[in-house]
């Protein structure tokens, strides 16, 4: 861990909505590059990083397009940066492939999804948990992210920080899945007064794309410094060089990609319980939606159902050992989609899973969540 | 020049090559270890420090022509965003010389809208396009540059479609250096590569390279070096074209600088 | 009305400020020590629309940040009443210029004339809604006016404070003496 770094905002108790907090929380979190290309919900993180970031001595440029705004992140990132680009599920789509290249050069990069409704243009204003799959398979091969899920203004500060920290650690794109409520929404928020990040691990002459570990996460140096980079998206070894018919390469270079995520998910994964204990019923929820599930786990209490919340933060890696431990005899996972993360709880859970959606692009309230959580006792 | 200049300046730009990656990967013929040792000509000459230099490359066998061979900081990345990508790098840290280095279907058909928009921020960089009219790596299919009437894996019969002018569009999207050579007109293309480099802005130069592999077979050039001096006929320079009666260019490939305008004036 | 817990809906038409009302009531909250969650819904147009802002203050940290039973309701147009009040379990303020309420419904009503008194005072209709707020604040006690001026000068540049401060003033005169209609 790096020192740490006096805020840049003082610290107090602020009034934001989540966009600004996501905007102000990377400046703190030491992002001094911003790409991107204006889509709804997330606008206002392109805004206000375009004035914000040069007053902190940073670049913002507005792409042509998405898929221009990852690719210029992923470069400045090589030329030293700690950089972001924010987008919305379209969005998304166009920088998929970029994001592959990412990954495969180990670029440290965060990439704030504020999700609407879709497919396609969709409504462009509504919330929706609809890129909960395009993050973690969207781009071809195999491979793992990071994906974190704020609930609250709050996490949007906190885990646009995080996510900078994940992303330099283990060398991955780190996803922050906004929505568009949270993106719109006002909230306080505490901005602390010190803050902890984690700087590049760097050295020199060394090799830059592999390790003698089968998990390990290489440092990296940058443009400039007279190290001679070797940087390609086809496969490579350890020191860059493309390797596009060697299939022992290939395969230890597929496997370290996945294994530096899925052998640290102990210190990856992060998710918050509620009344579990000698619960029948568990809710297992992410993002806005697991407000309403909190609201809707204390009324149910309050009728005696004995039934509890898991939380989670991280969406990918899965956190499949938390589900796993889930002592209830029913799961009910609610979603804005018809039902995306609950394949995944099904998967790994060892008890009855109960999807509940809403797709009309609202808000699920807690009384849904209530009615559910009463259909699955009875 | 004479010959012994000349053999001098072979045995030196050579350093910038990481030898273990030697010999290049192209087929007999191809023109882009000219394009490759043009550029390092040009350097070489300009005095620049390789270690300032980045080379953004994209997809296509003109990918390959920084990346790995190059003893520098090199970016091999996806098929059409070597502009993209080097608009990052660039803006990010000013003091790195970026120059990218690609090929026509990479920066003019998947990656052109990156191409119009560089031009017109007049990002400080230099773009090179080694135009070989074709695609050649996956197998010799048409590409936005590709002649009327010219043969390929798309256009068994001859292709319909038009060829864009490269430099027009970049001279309208606002470039500060727009200019054109070949690899058959070696010196003449390390003159602008040299330009280019010296200036500040946007620069494009547009370097045609033959690909007789996938081109020159189709379209009956009896041989990689009749391919090469076709070259010679197809290209006027912009001085004499300036003077020829209008009809007698209708064929003809202008060489020669298009727009030079340093922006840091 | 629960102590611990405040729903407020501003509703009125686009163009009437009240985005903005629901900003400065939410600041002022966060001011005044409340966990505050603020959102806002409207339409493509910005224009004479309905639209409508809340505003949740909470003694504990809220769960669920959107309205679920809405305890306070100021209504700046007619649409807004109609669409809003027969929902609303506390005590509704209506501008009452601009609305007829219908006092059979089962809350409290607390007429403000807060057009009429923007108009004449300030010569600023535009200033009704922060008349109305204030009004709504000094009637149910649950923000105090130090806490509203000091919200509405960290969102105003200073040339326009002088003029909207003379709105919350009013307002906050207009809501003390305001008696509910039964």
């Amino acid at each position: 861990m790096s020192p740490k770094i006096k805020n840049l905002l003082p610290p107090g108790n602020y009034f934001f909505e989540g966009n600004q907090a996501c905007a102000e929380a990377a400046l703190a979190a030491g992002c001094r590059f911003f790409a991107g290309y204006p889509i709804s919900p997330s606008s206002e993180i392109l805004e206000r990083l375009s004035w914000r970031l040069p007053e902190v001595g940073g670049v913002f440029i507005q792409m042509e397009d998405e898929i221009a705004s990852i690719a210029a992140v992923i470069g400045a990132v090589w030329a030293g940066a700690k950089a972001m680009t924010a987008t919305s599920g379209p969005g998304l789509s166009l920088m998929l492939e970029n994001i592959g290249y990412a990954i495969i050069t180990e670029t440290p990069c965060v990439v704030v999804d504020v999700q609407r409704a879709g497919p396609s243009t969709g409504q462009a204003t509504r919330p929706y948990d609809g890129d909960i799959m395009q993050v973690k398979w969207g781009s071809s091969g195999d491979y793992q992210i990071i994906a974190l899920a704020p609930w609250s203004v709050q996490e949007m500060y906190d885990l646009t920080i995080q996510a900078f920290n994940l992303a330099e650690l283990y060398r991955v794109p780190v996803f922050v899945m906004g929505d568009a409520a949270l993106a719109h929404l006002r909230e306080s928020c505490r901005i602390p007064e010190e803050v902890e990040i984690v700087g590049r691990k760097k050295a020199s002459g060394v090799a830059h794309f592999g390790t003698d570990e089968l998990s390990g996460v290489p440092p990296m140096a940058s443009f400039g410094e007279g190290e001679g980079l070797i940087i390609t998206g086809s496969t490579h070894d350890a020191l860059g060089y493309r390797r596009t018919q060697d299939s022992d390469i290939q395969q230890k270079l597929v496997n370290r990609l996945n294994e530096k995520i899925l052998s640290n998910v102990g210190e990856i994964i992060e998710t918050e319980e509620y009344f579990l204990e000698g619960a029948d019923v568990a809710v297992v929820a992410y993002g806005i939606v697991a407000r309403a599930a909190l609201a809707a786990v204390k009324e149910a209490r309050l009728r005696g159902i004995k039934i509890g919340l898991l939380r989670l933060k991280t969406l990918w890696p899965f956190p499949e050992e938390k589900i796993r431990a889930l002592e209830a005899k029913k799961i009910v996972v609610p979603e804005l989609n018809r039902g995306q993360l609950v394949r995944e709880v099904e998967r790994v859970a060892q008890a009855e899973v109960i999807s509940v959606n809403r797709v009309d692009g609202e808000i699920m309230r807690p009384g849904e969540i209530v009615e559910a959580i009463k259909g699955v006792r009875d | 020049m004479s010959e012994k200049k000349g053999k001098e300046m072979e045995a030196t730009w050579k350093k910038y090559l990481r030898k273990e990656t030697l010999p290049l990967p192209f087929c007999p013929g191809c023109g882009h270890g000219i394009v490759l040792s043009a550029i390092l000509r040009a350097i070489e000459a300009s005095g620049i420090d390789i270690k300032d230099m980045l080379f953004v490359s994209g997809i296509g066998c003109a990918g390959w022509i920084p990346s790995p061979h190059i003893r520098a900081d090199t970016m091999h990345v996806t098929h059409g965003r070597p502009i993209a990508f080097a608009t990052g790098a660039k803006l990010f840290n000013p003091r790195l010389k970026v120059m990218v280095v690609s090929g026509d279907g990479d920066l003019a058909s998947i990656g052109g809208n990156h191409l119009i928009h560089a031009a017109r921020r007049d990002i400080d960089m230099v773009v090179v396009c080694a135009n070989n009219e074709i695609y050649g790596m996956t197998g010799g299919q048409v590409s936005p540059t590709t002649g009327l009437g010219v043969k390929t894996t798309t256009t068994l019969a001859g292709n319909i479609e038009p060829p864009l002018d490269l430099c027009k569009l970049v001279e309208a999207a606002g470039a500060s250096y727009v200019a054109r050579s070949t690899v058959f007109h070696l010196e003449h293309l390390i003159s602008l590569l040299k330009r280019a480099l010296n200036l500040k802005g946007f620069s494009f130069i547009d370097a045609l390279s033959p690909c007789p592999t996938q081109y020159g077979r189709r379209n009956l050039y009896a041989s990689a070096a009749e391919q090469l001096k076709d070259l010679e006929k197809r290209c006027i320079l912009l001085q004499e074209a300036s003077a020829a009666p209008p009809e007698t260019l209708k064929d003809k490939v202008i060489i020669g600088e298009f727009v030079l305008r340093d922006s840091k004036q | 009305m629960n102590d611990t817990k405040k729903e407020i809906r501003i509703a009125g038409l686009g163009g009437q400020g009240v985005v903005f009302a629901a900003q400065l009531l939410g600041r002022a909250g966060v001011l005044e020590g409340w966990f505050v969650s603020q959102s806002s819904f409207y339409g493509p147009e910005s224009r004479g629309t309905l639209c409508y802002a809340d505003v949740i203050l909470s003694r504990e940290s809220i769960d669920f940040p959107f309205v679920t039973r809405l305890d306070i309701l100021i209504a700046l147009s007619q649409e807004g009443y109609d669409r809003f009040a027969k929902d609303t379990v506390g005590c509704t303020f209506f501008d009452t210029g601009r609305v007829k309420p219908d006092l059979s419904l089962k809350m409290e009503h607390f007429s403000v004339t807060a057009e009429e008194m923007a108009q004449k005072e300030l010569g600023k209709k535009m200033a009704a809604n922060l008349i109305s707020i204030a009004a709504c604040c000094a009637k149910t006690g649950i923000i105090s006016k130090e806490f509203l001026i000091k919200a509405l000068q960290e969102l105003i540049e200073g040339s326009q404070r002088p003029v909207n401060i003379k709105a919350l003033e009013l307002g906050w005169e207009l809501g003390i003496k305001a008696v509910a209609h039964v």
